[in-house]
């Protein structure tokens, strides 16, 4: 048993490797009769027992309508999907805890297929929306996982197009991958580290900073203070760049006694706080150091080296 | 008696993420009421209503978005349907009884849809019932309806599988973008199913199946009371179609005999208990002709649900589906709920031969009782009952000694007296016969019938009511015989000492130009012929009108004759026509060849399909890359097309060379233009 099981794993890994990009054709597409489909064809038996033992022409002709239509949707179903090409958006990215989101990216010249349903499992899979677009970026939920790089093990497809009498089904193997980041958890600094006490402290002070000034046009939006805007009706920015502060750093260095998780998970907290405050902050872990700077894809560097982090 | 009401928690995935399923009430809606419409033939009002209160209140609920049914309003109707439902069938089985019930209770299940089998089990449900349709109806119209049916089927499955969400937007932008292919598909679908209606082997039924109806179609029933026979006269249904081998029986001579009633209770006539001995049901028998030695000829039966069968005088069976009964009397093996065809032949020698010592009488062969007590035929009711009839027999039969002779008189009687034929006779009371023949005389045939063979018994003279049609329109350009109800006929049949049996039809005697015309042109000024039959009876005045009828009859002949009743033996003659023999071996290779075609078909399309977004010069281009691989050369990874004409063009081959740099030429020609 054992043997057969691992033979069949190993035909099944040889007949779909693992690839970036996946283009459903016949030799991944597979074609079943669904438990409606089999329930369709057990009527058709009932029809033609009944065309038989009544002998009916029109009886016979329904039958052999309605069984032709059944291999035509078996045709269509095919038809559907030939063609379509799965392959890996962006890497998902999410907190320890949150559930792992894989993004695929689906496209099929003219029109994506409707009827689609994708899932990292066949019981968790979910219907796609069908828009009627080339190309579509799917989400796909799957548990949530310990920290670092996770590699989706198989993705499952189906599709009951056109009538739901015919089930196509297909688990790709493909490049799907998700960061999980360590969950931000506030923790106390080392007394003795300096930066991350005045982090805290200084956020907290941030309204009444001296370092804001009246909006030009090509400041960034993201440093609009768009409370004061709504309390006064004068647009006012931030301007970190003329600040007089020393950047902040984010360091290994900040949390002497946590444990590894733990720490990581502080310095994840500092990195979210910092970035939606949108200060500038210098970044350093053991093996990554990254310079003070400002922004989503600033956060995004120092997040996934954090996720990232040899356990 | 409920439909099923299953509660399933153990539901499938897809049905939990995308919970209620948006149901296309429309298209449900026109389902149900075509389908409705299909059944009028045996649905009985009370069913109609429930369905129509049901469909409402479901196209209601999914128009106010909540698609809930308030629970009291579900029950209420679930109950007193299924009340209704066991009081009026109670537990008579009939095909009808179950008709009705997977129709109640598919349209019942329409107020519990939550799930996709829900629409499933309900859509399923629809498409048994338009087999079972075919059971009730035959025709064209219905066909098409069915057909239309089964495309809404189709549709509603499709919006219910395609548009998870729900979102009514997308199912026009599904409809458009799909629309085509499943036309396509239909389209492909069709001959394959005209083969499979050809060439499928037609097997006999495997078992007997519940085949009573209750169907309340016009026709003839097995007893004659005074008003049945006129009753029929109002209808210009097709009772059934003839057509003959060789000769046309003379319009005189077209007596179909359906019925022999022998037992008579002073006001109506039936069939004596001796015939009505119990038989077996049987198999289905669709009716296998047999080779025939004397002109025969061939009826196709519009269904009546019974098991008479109508044939001229003097007919023997020829085919596999009529059984002989009594008294030169046939019957079906099972009753007629399809079109049914069956081959009589005409004996020569069995022809009935016109008499010359009773006026329109004609002497009969093979009618004759074989196992019942012939004394039936002198069965008489009370003796308190018409006395002044009795008093004239006794008077008759003394001044007339021989028996024919006294038949004689009273056939010219019906002339000598004032007799008059019509529809719309005076209703008659408790003494039937003295009161029509000595006070009213007037009535249709089954008065006079019933009153020749009441007097003839009365004399001591054998007699009985045969009930069957008289005439029928013979359509020349389609070349067959059309018999319609209107055609009804009653004669008497008596029987003499030394002569046996002889046809007497008094009506020939009243109104000879009802036998020599037929009935259309001698009642046509009565009210109340073909009163349920408003577009004959125009038809009858107007030639315009009347080329239509006799087109569409002739239509709906060609559809009963080629397709409703395509069965074995006519299979068998198709197969041998068009493949040369009927063996499971050529049947085996036609089919093996024909799928060979439709793959060969279906892969090429898929070819053109995968090829269509390259542009001709790109496909010459790509077909020739094949054949250069075959010598050898093959394109490598990354090399553009130019380095790879250089490549060949370095080697050898120039005859190779010059079609490569005209087709790089090309390419490059249209790629860059």
């Amino acid at each position: 048993m054992a043997i057969s099981l691992e033979y069949i794993s190993g035909w099944l890994a040889s007949r779909s490797p693992r690839r970036k990009k996946i283009v459903l054709s016949r030799n991944n597409i597979y074609i079943f009769p669904s438990a409606a489909g089999l329930v369709f064809l057990l009527l058709l038996l009932l029809m033609l027992l009944t065309a038989i033992n009544y002998q009916n022409s029109l009886i016979y002709a329904l039958t052999f309508l309605l069984g032709t239509c059944f291999f035509m949707s078996i045709w269509l179903c095919f038809l559907n999907l030939s063609g379509l090409r799965i392959e890996s958006a962006e890497i998902g990215r999410v907190f320890e805890g949150e559930p792992t989101q894989y993004i695929c990216r689906l496209s099929k010249s003219k029109h994506l297929p409707p009827g689609l349903k994708l899932g990292l499992n066949k019981a968790e899979s979910r219907a796609v929306p069908f828009i009627q677009e080339e190309t579509q970026d799917v989400p796909l939920i799957g548990p949530p996982e310990k920290r670092g790089r996770h590699k989706l093990e198989r993705l499952y497809l189906e599709s009951r197009f056109p009538f739901g009498l015919v089930v196509a089904w297909t688990w790709l193997k493909i490049d799907l991958e998700v960061l999980v980041y360590p969950s931000p958890v506030q923790g106390i600094p080392d007394a003795a580290a300096s930066g991350a006490g005045d982090v805290l402290n200084r956020t907290t002070q941030i309204g009444d900073m001296n370092d804001i000034k009246a909006y030009q046009p090509g400041d960034a939006s993201n440093r609009i203070l768009w409370k004061k805007f709504a309390a006064t009706d004068v647009l006012t920015v931030r301007h970190h760049e003329q600040s007089s502060f020393k950047p902040d750093w984010v360091s290994w260095d900040n949390y002497h006694t946590a444990a590894r998780e733990d720490k990581l998970r502080h310095l994840s907290f500092d990195v979210c706080m910092l970035s939606d405050a949108h200060r500038t902050f210098g970044f350093s872990i053991p093996g990554t150091e990254i310079e003070p700077d400002y922004g989503d894809i600033h956060k995004r560097k120092c997040l996934d080296a954090l996720a990232l982090y040899p356990a | 008696m409920m439909p099923e009401e299953k509660k399933d928690t153990h539901s499938q995935p897809r049905q939990s993420d995308s919970g209620t399923v948006s149901v296309p009430v429309n298209a449900v809606s026109i389902i149900v009421a075509l389908q409705l419409l299909s059944h009028q033939v045996h649905a009985p009002v009370w069913l109609s209503l429930f369905i129509i209160l049901v469909c409402g209140f479901t196209f209601l609920a999914h128009k106010n978005h909540s698609g809930k049914i308030p629970s009291l309003i579900r029950t209420v109707l679930m109950l007193s349907s299924s009340t209704v439902f066991i009081l009026y069938y109670k537990t008579n089985f009939s095909v009808d009884m179950a008709a009705s019930f997977l129709f109640l209770a598919a349209t019942l299940k329409l107020l519990e849809i939550s799930k996709h089998k829900d629409i499933f089990v309900f859509i399923f449900s629809m498409l048994y019932l338009s087999a079972v349709s075919f059971l009730f109806e035959q025709g064209i119209f219905n066909t098409l309806l069915q057909f239309v049916i089964i495309i809404y089927c189709f549709y509603v499955l499709f919006v219910v599988e395609n548009t998870a969400s729900g979102v009514s937007s997308t199912r026009s932008v599904l409809l458009k973008l799909h629309g085509k292919a499943m036309i396509k598909m239909l389209v492909f679908s069709l001959p394959i199913v005209v083969i499979l209606f050809l060439f499928f082997p037609r097997i006999a039924p495997l078992w007997q199946m519940p085949i009573k109806t209750q169907t309340g179609k016009t026709g003839m029933s097995s007893e004659m009371s005074p008003g049945d026979v006129s009753k029929l006269a109002k209808s210009s249904e097709i009772a059934f179609r003839v057509t003959f081998d060789q000769v046309i029986p003379d319009k005189s001579e077209r007596y179909w005999r359906g019925l022999v009633l022998d037992q008579f209770d002073g006001r109506t006539w039936t069939r004596s208990f001796s015939q009505n001995i119990w038989e077996r049901p049987q198999k289905i028998d669709a009716g296998q002709f047999y080779n025939t030695r004397f002109p025969s000829y061939q009826v196709m039966l519009v269904p009546h649900q019974e098991r008479w069968l109508f044939a001229l005088e003097g007919s023997t069976p020829a085919s596999s589906n009529v059984i002989k009964a009594e008294m030169g009397v046939y019957r079906l093996k099972t009753d007629a709920i399809q079109a049914t065809r069956y081959q009589m032949e005409l004996d020569p020698q069995r022809r009935s031969a016109a008499l010359n010592s009773i006026p329109t009488a004609y002497s009969l062969t093979g009618v004759e009782r074989e196992k019942s007590p012939a004394i039936q035929d002198l069965q008489l009711p009370g003796r308190a009952l018409n006395p002044r009839s009795q008093a004239l027999i006794q008077q008759l039969t003394a001044s007339f000694p021989d028996k024919m002779a006294l038949a004689a008189y009273l056939m010219r009687q019906f002339t000598e007296r004032s007799f008059f034929y019509t529809l719309e006779p005076p209703v008659l009371g408790e003494n039937f016969v003295d009161e029509f023949y000595f006070d009213t005389q007037r009535g249709f045939c089954e008065h006079y019938a019933s009153t020749l063979a009441y007097l003839l018994r009365l004399a001591s003279i054998p007699a009985r009511v045969v009930l069957g049609y008289q005439g029928g329109e013979y359509i020349e350009q389609s070349q067959y015989l059309m018999v319609a109800q209107f055609d009804a006929h009653a004669w008497v049949e008596a029987y003499f000492e030394g002569q046996g049996w002889v046809r007497l039809d008094p009506t020939a005697m009243v109104a000879p130009q009802r036998i020599l015309d037929g009935s259309g042109l001698t009642l046509s000024n009565e009210a109340g012929f073909l009163e349920n039959s408003p577009f004959a009876s125009a038809a009858m005045k107007y030639s315009v009108l009347n080329w239509m009828r006799l087109k569409i009859d002739e239509v709906n002949f060609q559809w009963q004759n080629m397709v409703v009743n395509y069965n074995q033996d006519q299979q068998d003659s198709f197969i041998t026509k068009a493949l040369g023999e009927n063996s499971l071996l050529r049947i085996a290779l036609f089919f093996i060849y024909g799928f060979i075609i439709i793959f060969v078909v279906m892969l090429v399309y898929l070819g053109t399909r995968h090829f269509a977004s390259y542009t001709w010069a790109e496909k010459n281009y790509m077909i020739w890359l094949l054949i250069l691989s075959r010598f050898g050369f093959s394109r490598r990874k990354g090399e553009t097309p130019r380095a790879f004409l250089r490549r060949i063009e370095d080697s050898r081959h120039r005859h190779l060379a010059r079609i490569t740099r005209h087709r790089t030429d090309k390419l490059e020609e249209q790629q860059y233009r």
